[in-house]
């Protein structure tokens, strides 16, 4: 990829709200993921991927002509068993506003299964996830990758 | 900041739009999306990129501020003079 078109592919992806995390790949593969589109530089042809917390300490360097595609999560298939970036992000997004909001579950393709109970107990950020346990319990990352369902939690009848 | 204050500040900021939060520290909190978020007893949670997770209380945010997200044009430059 030259670096004209490296950099009119890259910037409307960038631009996007909410943003979609960006795989970069090579000939042989994924080279690295943009997730955060303010910590991305392009300057003559040469991207550059920040530090989260080091300032302007670049943790990636990948030159144009390294670059064979740009390839946005949400255009990604889903993992087998496992809903796609896009499918995840529109249930989840659609349950996160809801109004009132309804207690959901998210399950993953390991078993595991975490239930909001209360709006943001479960916190997204592109390809991560967070659920936050009951007091004392702590939390647990998740990759939204790894999710099978989302589902509104059916209140359960008294006998 | 009071937790009052801190809702209310909050509150009012249409729900697409990007959160700066301004801490007294001088550090800044920048939220892209509102789904990264989870306010609860005066405490802000927040999940990064990466998936870590953070948080800062109410009482030590000074400003919480809205903006519009700004282009990206000006941190792609093709080439040093401008032109591709």
């Amino acid at each position: 990829m030259t670096a004209t078109e490296l950099h009119d592919r890259l910037e409307p992806l960038l631009d996007r709200h909410p943003f979609v995390p960006v795989r970069v790949d090579g000939e042989s593969g994924p080279i690295l993921t943009i997730s955060n589109p303010y910590r991305t530089d392009l300057f003559e042809g040469t991207l550059t991927v920040l530090h989260k917390d080091e300032g302007r300490r670049p943790v990636a360097v990948v030159k144009a002509e390294q670059v064979r595609r740009l390839l946005p999560y949400d255009e990604l298939p889903a993992e087998p068993g496992c809903l796609s970036y896009r499918e995840f992000h529109a249930l989840f997004r659609a349950l996160y506003r809801a109004t009132p909001f309804r207690p959901f579950v998210v399950e993953l393709i390991d078993g595991r299964r975490f239930v909001s109970a209360a709006q943001g107990q479960i916190g997204v950020n592109g390809r991560f996830a967070v659920y936050d346990g009951e007091p004392g319990v702590g939390s647990v990352t998740f990759q939204v990758a790894a999710v099978s369902r989302v589902a509104v939690v059916q209140p359960v009848e008294a006998a | 900041m009071t937790p009052d204050l801190f809702d209310r500040a909050f509150d009012a900021i249409p729900v697409d739009d990007v959160i700066v939060f301004e801490l007294h520290s001088g550090f800044r909190v920048v939220v892209f999306d509102r789904q990264e978020l989870r306010i609860a007893d005066g405490l802000c949670r927040y999940v990064e990129e990466d998936g870590e997770k953070s948080y800062f209380d109410a009482t030590s945010v000074a400003r919480i501020l809205q903006r519009d997200r700004p282009p990206m044009s000006d941190r792609l430059r093709p080439s040093a003079n401008g032109k591709h």
